[in-house]
């Protein structure tokens, strides 16, 4: 048993404790970070906080309210941003104003505005859609005179929406609100994180693992230990790795979220809630079907005679995880159709159907259970298969083995 | 075109499009995809016509039963065209979650005691979704609204539509209006197609030099054929190996699309002008010959497929980064990082081409563009086939990484 860890050790140490482990650790967040800021940097460059003009000739609107800020609804992250508004006494003032940069753009409300309602906007570059948004509360909270002010402004703003599934609803108690906006798309991320684990380390893997039984080196470690130990060892090994992996990332987001609500007081990072009994959902699936998947990697890097068929053959494991995605459609039509369910219960497929199936609609309990205790027995029959292909495989260099001969009675 | 560049790409041509795989790509992914999109449609089941998007609560057919709490006393009648016990009040939330498990309601609101100030309402609802299917709380908002407004059905109707807006610009504004889905999609489609061209056409060529060079058949190659003449040829037959996969798969998802219902009719303001299917294979040839060479040059230069594969992330960068930025740069097409970017020879392909499917491109700008992607064309070209000599393709080089693929490139390999 001491053997089975030392290799599991060395599995983990050989793969983890170099640099190029803390790169790509480090490579996604700052890649997710870059795409981030270069979006808010463009995103920047279109933000005009210059006043609205608006001009009022008729006095529709009498002494005008402030225009109000927009309440928020479960998928509104962003609080409202309000710029000032600018009252002008005639179009040609306004229009002054416009061309000497003091305005973004200005409203003109027509002399018989009461009967038609009629506004015409003049501007020299489109202002944002938050503009309009902007003005049509301002008229809004303006029809209200008679009005208690505290009333019309709750009537302008809206509801602050927060919506819920009580407690048993098949997927557990829940709630979708701004605070719980990042927290829904978990299951999502985290089989994203999966996929990306996967195409970018199973051929590496597999290579790694043909490449040693190419050179002879595990001729030398079987003299000292079972084909089992080392089989399960390397398994050990890269599931090892792979959480590392996930941890690092989950550690590196934590801290990007707590940076960028405290520090930055950005409004989506702002009281981030993480439903437990979600992730715990995941999790439950997600470890075996990461044991599952080293599993498999060892099998096939076994299995395979050289490097080149195994690079080919990689892109074999991220069909499955991606292929639940083509059926999104049917998750918002129909989301108890037995196709769904089915591929919950998939072992290959499980991780990304039952995150996305989290992430938009009800999952009963049973599903996850069952999906959790079928993925574990593949996980336990994948590593069964990856020693019995070992013990077979080990004299047979440069010749593949078929399932058959795998399977069948002759090891 | 010299007789041994033509017979390369002649050979390369028959070779590369008779072989299996190459057919499973271009046939058989359409037809995978095709069998998927069949089983999914088969298994959706119909939406019913109009139950998305009916204001008036009477006329939306697919309206449930819901309730509510309100611990603020604001609802004191509900709209009179809403059908009876459409919307049902509760005295507490208890009453309420008991009618929704008993199955007499769907959802229920709470409206928080203080509503006036926090605006807090909670929709309990099971059947929600993060997509907001299930979701029925504009009824809740029109009844709240008309509610705080005390039933005035005038001051209601002007509250709901308080202008009628006309735009008035005073210069030809240069932002693009991504409202519509058109002015992203064509631009989107038309860089989609072209990246995935140059990829595919550029990774059968160096799949191609890569498997030549380790079976020793490039040996025997340059023994009667020069280095240049045999790169022209390879990168002529599998540009073409690569449209003719290009336009299979696009063949294959207006064929779907049709067999979906769902024709592709275009609006009539859409012109796709032949000046713009000009300028798009210009780019596209001399895009593909910049990026097919460099893969040659990876293919050359890589021991094996894998350290060539490796290598791939280094050529493929410039193309990928407009890619992400795709959606910024429709939405501002003569920004300055947008210019730059459809100037610079290595993203120009893409960059370019997208700006001149959003009009209003300088011609001078094309221009430029095309002349720096010609002579890095030539100037890719020169330096690849410098690596094309027995020493680079025989030996042993390790891992590609950026400094061997520049000295390689500068003739220091």
């Amino acid at each position: 048993m001491n053997r089975m860890w030392l290799i599991a050790w060395h599995e983990y140490a050989m793969r983890v404790l170099k640099k190029g482990f803390l790169l790509a650790v480090a490579a996604l967040p700052v890649f997710v970070i870059a795409m981030v800021g270069l979006g808010a940097f463009i995103e920047s460059t279109e933000r005009d906080d210059r006043p609205l003009g608006y001009v009022d000739v008729a006095g529709a609107l009498g002494d005008p309210r402030p225009p109000v800020a927009w309440a928020r609804g479960p998928d509104d992250v962003g609080a409202a941003r309000l710029v000032p508004m600018a009252r002008f006494g005639s179009a040609d003032e306004a229009l002054a104003a416009l061309r000497r940069g003091e305005i973004q753009a200005y409203y003109v409300l027509a002399p018989d505005y009461a009967q038609t309602r009629r506004v015409e906007l003049y501007y020299l570059k489109a202002p944002g859609g938050n503009a309009t948004r902007q003005f049509w509360s301002f008229l809004q909270v303006n029809q209200l005179g008679g009005l208690d002010p505290a009333v019309a402004e709750r009537a302008t703003a809206g509801s602050n929406l927060t919506v819920r599934w009580p407690e048993g609803t098949p997927g557990g108690a829940r709630e979708f609100s701004p605070r719980t906006f990042l927290s829904n798309f978990l299951p999502m991320i985290l089989a994203m994180a999966n996929i990306y684990v996967l195409i970018s380390t199973s051929s590496t893997l597999i290579e790694a693992l043909v490449t040693e039984k190419e050179n002879r080196t595990i001729e030398i470690m079987l003299t000292s230990v079972s084909t089992e130990q080392l089989v399960i060892g390397k398994v050990i090994g890269i599931v090892g790795m792979t959480l590392t992996l996930l941890a690092g990332w989950a550690a590196l987001s934590v801290a990007a979220v707590w940076i960028g609500g405290q520090v930055f007081h950005l409004a989506i990072l702002q009281n981030v809630r993480v439903d437990g009994g979600m992730a715990l959902r995941m999790l439950v699936v997600a470890i075996p079907s990461l044991v599952l998947l080293s599993a498999l990697v060892v099998a096939l890097g076994i299995t395979l005679s050289d490097a080149h068929e195994a690079q080919q053959t990689s892109g074999l494991f991220v069909l499955p995880s991606v292929a639940p995605f083509w059926f999104s459609m049917l998750i918002f039509q129909n989301p108890a159709s037995p196709i769904l369910t089915i591929l919950t219960m998939v072992p290959l497929t499980a991780l990304t159907m039952l995150a996305l199936r989290l992430m938009l609609s009800a999952v009963p309990g049973w599903q996850v259970a069952a999906s959790a205790a079928i993925t574990a027995l593949a996980a336990v029959g994948a590593t069964w298969l990856a020693a019995r292909a070992f013990r077979l495989g080990l004299l047979r260099y440069g010749k593949k083995l078929s399932l058959r001969e795998i399977m069948g009675r002759s090891a | 075109m010299s007789a041994k560049t033509w017979l390369v790409l002649r050979h390369e041509l028959i070779i590369t499009l008779t072989r299996p795989s190459f057919i499973l790509a271009a046939l058989g992914l359409p037809l995978i995809a095709g069998l998927i999109f069949g089983a999914a449609s088969w298994l959706a089941p119909d939406t019913p016509a109009g139950a998305v998007g009916t204001a008036a609560p009477s006329a939306a057919p697919g309206l449930k039963r819901e309730g509510f709490v309100d611990y603020a006393g604001i609802i004191h009648e509900l709209p009179p065209d809403l059908a009876q016990g459409m919307l049902s009040e509760y005295p507490d939330e208890d009453a309420a979650l008991a009618a929704l498990r008993a199955g007499e309601i769907s959802a229920y609101y709470v409206i928080a005691a203080d509503y006036i100030d926090s605006g807090e309402l909670t929709y309990t609802n099971p059947a929600y979704t993060l997509v907001g299917t299930g979701d029925q709380s504009w009824l809740m908002k029109q009844v709240l609204t008309a509610n705080l407004l005390e039933g005035d059905r005038a001051r209601l109707e002007r509250f709901w539509n308080p202008m009628n807006l006309e735009q008035r610009p005073l210069q030809a504004d240069e932002r693009r209006d991504m409202a519509s889905p058109l002015a992203f999609y064509v631009p989107y489609v038309t860089m989609m197609l072209l990246y995935a061209t140059i990829m595919m056409a550029g990774s059968l060529l160096m799949n191609s030099i890569t498997t030549e060079k380790q079976n020793r058949v490039l040996e025997i190659l340059l023994g009667s054929v020069h280095p240049r003449e045999l790169l022209a040829g390879k990168v002529a037959a599998l540009g073409i190996a690569g449209l003719v996969q290009t336009f299979c798969w696009v063949g294959a998802g207006y064929v779907l699309l049709r067999l979906a219902g769902q024709r592709i009719s275009l609006p009539a303001d859409l012109q796709l002008s032949p000046s713009i299917i000009g300028w798009g294979l210009a780019f596209f040839a001399l895009g593909y010959a910049v990026y097919a060479t460099l893969m040659a040059g990876l293919g050359a230069l890589a021991p094996s497929l894998k350290e060539a594969s490796q290598g791939v992330t280094l050529v493929i960068w410039p193309l990928i980064v407009p890619l992400l930025f795709i959606w910024a740069m429709a939405e501002q097409p003569h920004a300055p990082y947008t210019v730059a970017l459809s100037l610079f020879p290595l993203t120009s392909p893409t960059v370019m081409v997208l700006r001149l499917s959003l009009g209003g491109v300088p011609l001078w700008q094309p221009l430029l563009a095309l002349a720096l992607l010609a002579l890095t064309a030539v100037l890719v070209l020169r330096a690849v086939a410098r690596l094309f000599h027995a020493q680079v393709l025989l030996g042993a080089q390790g891992a590609i990484t950026p400094k061997v693929l520049v000295r390689a490139l500068m003739g220091k390999a």
